[in-house]
């Protein structure tokens, strides 16, 4: 494996390492939160899909578009 | 995520998505290039606005199921309360809006690189920064400061199958290492180049994965050092629990992102767990899907 500054991979993954009381904590804190209020708008991810609903509801289109999934990236 | 804090938390925004209008989000980056039936609908509808393919088309849309725009907004937070400019467009766009009987084709196209791989797994990934950031000077630096990243992880069949047996496939090692082992809490960061993974260890034993990655750029502007641990639990041939949180510090190129970066090194944890429900979100392919060789 190529290294930076000809570190060795020992040097590289030193000791440390989490406890399992810091996994428990960050795993249950990082938990996405479905009771955000942008979850509740009932977002379609296809834009296809969209427009049959649409039509069949008579509505208009309301797009949100990022570089990037606005639902799930960044 | 500025607007995942602030217009989209607007309770008359909400309604109106909500009880007038079908809500769509999507990634333009796909959809600029793509030559399927969804990429040109979105080049027929973005193309009337201020920007056109390939100029940088987010923002916000009001439009006709024929594709005739009714409203745009892509108002920077500088510019005003973004929730009162979201408001105003979709209020117009109601009265412009005439309903047509539009008939569709029935066969629709769909682009198999947007699609999770057959009989493989989505994991949700969350990512926060955990400190070492000035003082924020507004609310909106305040929202990136305390955001948290969203991604996933998609898993293939035989990884899975591996998975099953106790071990953590190199190739499951290696795409989280470049494409999640990342600080998307200001926007989309570059991915890390396969060279850049410069150490990395994942192993299970007895249910636990506990490892080691070292990231860096041949510059040494941009890396981080991390360590993992989780647990693997399979029943009946099926992974039924992939639990994992990276933790280390990072550290970037001044300036880089949507906002700025902690100075120096500063500490991020990553979190990743099996999606859980029906979520029309759970369908957003991974940020990493777009390199060519995500699922290699």
């Amino acid at each position: 494996m190529k290294l930076l500054l000809a570190l060795p991979v020992a040097l590289l993954l030193a000791d440390g390492g989490l406890s399992i009381e810091e996994f428990r904590k960050l795993h249950g804190d990082l938990r996405p939160q479905r009771d955000e209020l942008w979850r509740s708008i009932p977002w379609k991810t296809s834009l296809l899909e969209a427009r049959e609903l649409a039509v069949r509801e008579r509505k208009p289109l309301f797009m949100w578009s990022m570089n990037g999934s606005p639902l799930g990236c960044g | 995520m500025l607007d995942r804090a602030s217009t989209f938390r607007d309770r008359a925004v909400i309604d109106f998505l909500k009880n007038r209008f079908v809500p769509v989000a999507v990634d333009l980056f796909p959809l600029h290039r793509g030559q399927d039936a969804e990429s040109e609908y979105y080049r027929t509808v973005a193309n009337q606005g201020p920007r056109k393919v390939p100029q940088n088309t987010q923002g916000l849309y009001a439009f006709a199921p024929d594709g005739k725009l009714l409203g745009f907004t892509h108002r920077t937070h500088e510019a005003g309360d973004r929730a009162v400019a979201v408001r105003d467009m979709l209020a117009k766009a109601l009265v412009d809006f005439q309903p047509s009987d539009l008939k569709i084709p029935e066969k629709r196209e769909a682009d198999p690189g947007r699609l999770p791989p057959r009989d493989g797994l989505v994991l949700d990934v969350s990512t926060k920064v955990l400190g070492g950031y000035r003082e924020a000077k507004d609310e909106w630096e305040r929202i990136f400061q305390t955001a948290m990243g969203l991604d996933h992880l998609w898993v293939r069949r035989d990884e899975v199958a591996a998975l099953t047996r106790g071990s953590f496939p190199e190739s499951l090692q290696r795409r989280i290492a470049r494409f999640n082992l990342i600080d998307n809490t200001r926007g989309e960061p570059p991915m890390w180049e396969a060279g850049e993974v410069r150490a990395l260890e994942m192993k299970v034993q007895d249910g636990r994965i506990a490892g080691k990655v070292a990231l860096r750029t041949d510059a040494g502007d941009r890396g981080a050092d991390l360590d993992l641990l989780g647990f693997l639990e399979a029943k009946e041939g099926r992974v039924v629990r992939l639990d994992l949180v990276a933790k280390g510090l990072f550290w970037d190129r001044p300036g880089s992102g949507s906002a700025a970066a902690p100075e120096g090194k500063y500490p991020v944890a990553i979190a990743f767990r099996l999606v859980e429900g029906e979520d029309e979100a759970h369908r957003v392919p991974p940020q990493g899907r777009r390199d060519w060789d995500y699922l290699k």
